[in-house]
């Protein structure tokens, strides 16, 4: 079960970069023209700047689910070690429980505000704000397959996973 | 009361932080008691909150970071501090130092400071006779000037967040960065016999120096940049950044020919998942920020430290104070992104410059990261080089006493906090 969660998170996540990789390098394109327009062509572009901030928040998203399959979403440690191995294992454990339940009610409710934006103008390419606003729960629900997955790879012991590898 | 309970429990048992902001904030929406009318509100607070244009200065500063590290201009500024100060006695103490200084124009992060130094610096200086908790100290110490010096994303989410100019917090940012190179580099010289630091067999000749200085030219120039054009008013933060990326990957692509696309393809995902994990905290914060507005507690705290004392010295000191305080347990970014909406408010009412204030909050936050017990590039520099906490926090006391004293003296002498602010426009 663990190498099969281990093997599917890994692959989601290969997956997610390579969509983070294409949404940061449209990103950097985007302000680039945005930048040279300003300075060198003077066409006053109305979209370079708006669809800016919905890429790097769709990028920046996208990237806490693979956060969350590397752990790098760290979090204060020393009282957690000071707890004995079984107690630290069920804590971490209800930990990533109450995680999954926080981007559960993201989801919930991201459905609802991300249907909410088919009626509201995005002010360029005459798009509406729905493809944006459902960065919101397609993010929040990567995040619980992640977690899922890596609550199933690591069985709360993943603190002491790291300190071996470290070793 | 429940939120505040909730959040520190959460911390305690070790939740990432950014997801215990978001539990709190949905504990404070249910304590309101509006049910799913005010759950309903959390995702447009999450968007909303990562909705603004300035934050996009900050992937693009750590982009260009990331390629100017990945194409080895790491060595390059590392020979160039040693051929500068490498003569002197604890010479590679003084290197530490004075790279972080050219390494701040780069990175803007203290824990990528002390990785890559942790990684580098230190097993050098080991080698020529350094105690090993004494070589953390100083490069923990020297870490904080890579934030401190623009570019700093710290400085970019406080500048967002509270409608202060970004360009004037990073001219505020320079002098205290270099006041702080200085002093430790006199601690340094002051503790040097005690420590029995060794001193190099010979300096650099003029011609090592000029040789040296040439290869950095193009890492050298790159802050040069990002802060003529920010502070000359030619291109905002956020133009800067994306043009900094731009150098970055022509100095890789063309100049040293070291980057291919592989590499750059890693660099972009990294980017994305630093950003990520910053971009959580905010995100979740939305929510936290909205609750604690809605319950005025920045008015609520606001009273309370002025019932304390209306003397601007002693407020402001009581705002240092929290923010080192809670700064000893607490990611920075988070605590930014909690308390400033709380505290600055507070500087308002005793009519400390808005940039001033920016300063105040940067410097003490940075300077909280190598606070034990669990400042980051503490933690940073024990997991890198296997000393113990413990150890490297003893040794680092003399620095971290010098730089609370810089501290004060930019908190409470507006003058030389706002110079150079001044000096282009940014502050009256």
């Amino acid at each position: 079960m663990k190498i099969l969660a281990d093997r599917i998170g890994t692959t989601l996540n290969r997956l997610i970069e390579a969509v983070v990789a294409v949404l940061m390098l449209a990103l950097v394109i985007d302000v680039w023209i945005g930048v040279i327009d300003r300075y060198w062509f003077h066409w006053q572009l109305p979209w370079p700047e708006t669809l800016a901030r919905y890429l790097m928040i769709w990028a920046a998203l996208l990237a806490v689910s693979s956060g969350i399959a590397r752990r790098e979403h760290i979090g204060l440690t020393s009282f957690l070690m000071k707890l004995p191995l079984p107690v630290r294992r069920g804590v971490l454990i209800v930990i990533d429980l109450l995680a999954i339940a926080l981007f559960a009610y993201v989801l919930w409710f991201g459905v609802g505000f991300a249907q909410s934006g088919a009626s509201r103008q995005a002010m360029i390419f005459g798009a509406t704000l729905e493809p944006f606003f459902w960065a919101v729960p397609a993010s929040a629900f990567l995040a619980i397959v992640q977690l899922v997955l890596a609550l199933l790879r690591d069985q709360g012991l993943q603190l002491d996973i790291s300190m071996e590898a470290r070793a | 009361m429940i939120v505040a309970v909730t959040f520190v429990l959460l911390i305690l048992f070790g939740m990432p932080i950014g997801f215990a902001i978001g539990l709190a904030g949905v504990v404070g929406l249910i304590d309101m008691g509006g049910g799913p009318n005010f759950l309903a509100i959390g995702p447009s607070k999450i968007f909303n909150g990562l909705n603004i244009f300035p934050f996009l200065a900050m992937p693009f500063f750590i982009l260009a970071g990331e390629i100017m590290n990945g194409i080895g201009i790491t060595d390059r500024l590392v020979k160039l501090a040693q051929v500068l100060v490498g003569r002197f006695r604890g010479g590679l103490a003084h290197t530490n130092m004075l790279a972080s200084v050219f390494f701040a124009g780069l990175t803007g992060s203290a824990t990528a400071d002390a990785a890559a130094f942790g990684r580098t610096l230190v097993p050098a200086m080991e080698k020529e006779g350094y105690s090993r908790d004494y070589a953390c100290a100083v490069t923990a110490a020297g870490s904080i000037i890579g934030p401190t010096i623009p570019p700093s994303g710290l400085m970019v989410v406080y500048g967002s967040l509270m409608g202060v100019s970004i360009g004037g917090l990073f001219a505020a940012g320079i002098l205290p960065g270099l006041v702080i190179c200085l002093v430790c580099m006199g601690v340094i010289v002051v503790g040097g016999k005690r420590e029995n630091l060794p001193k190099a067999a010979r300096g650099a000749s003029l011609r090592e120096v000029w040789d040296t200085f040439v290869s950095s030219l193009t890492a050298l120039l790159m802050p040069i940049i990002i802060l003529g054009g920010i502070l000359g008013g030619v291109v905002t933060p956020t133009e800067a950044a994306s043009i900094a990326v731009a150098y970055a990957l022509f100095i890789g692509v063309f100049v040293y020919r070291t980057l291919n696309v592989r590499e750059f393809y890693s660099m972009l995902v990294r980017t994305a998942r630093i950003t990520g994990v910053i971009f959580v905290i905010i995100a979740f914060a939305g929510i936290l920020g909205w609750w604690m507005s809605f319950e005025r507690i920045p008015q609520m705290l606001a009273g309370t430290v002025l019932g304390i004392s209306e003397n601007p010295y002693a407020v402001i000191a009581i705002i240092i104070g929290i923010l080192l305080i809670v700064g000893m347990v607490m990611d920075i970014t988070a605590i930014l992104i909690i308390l400033a909406p709380v505290l600055v408010p507070l500087t308002e009412q005793i009519g400390l410059e808005p940039i001033h204030a920016g300063i105040i909050f940067v410097l003490a936050l940075n300077i909280s990261l190598m606070t034990p017990p669990v400042g980051a590039c503490l933690f940073v520099l024990s997991s890198v080089t296997g000393e113990k906490l413990e150890r490297i926090a003893v040794k680092l006391m003399p620095f971290l006493i010098a730089e609370i004293i810089i501290l004060f003296l930019f908190a409470f002498w507006e003058d030389a906090a706002l110079f150079l602010p001044r000096a282009f426009g940014f502050a009256q």
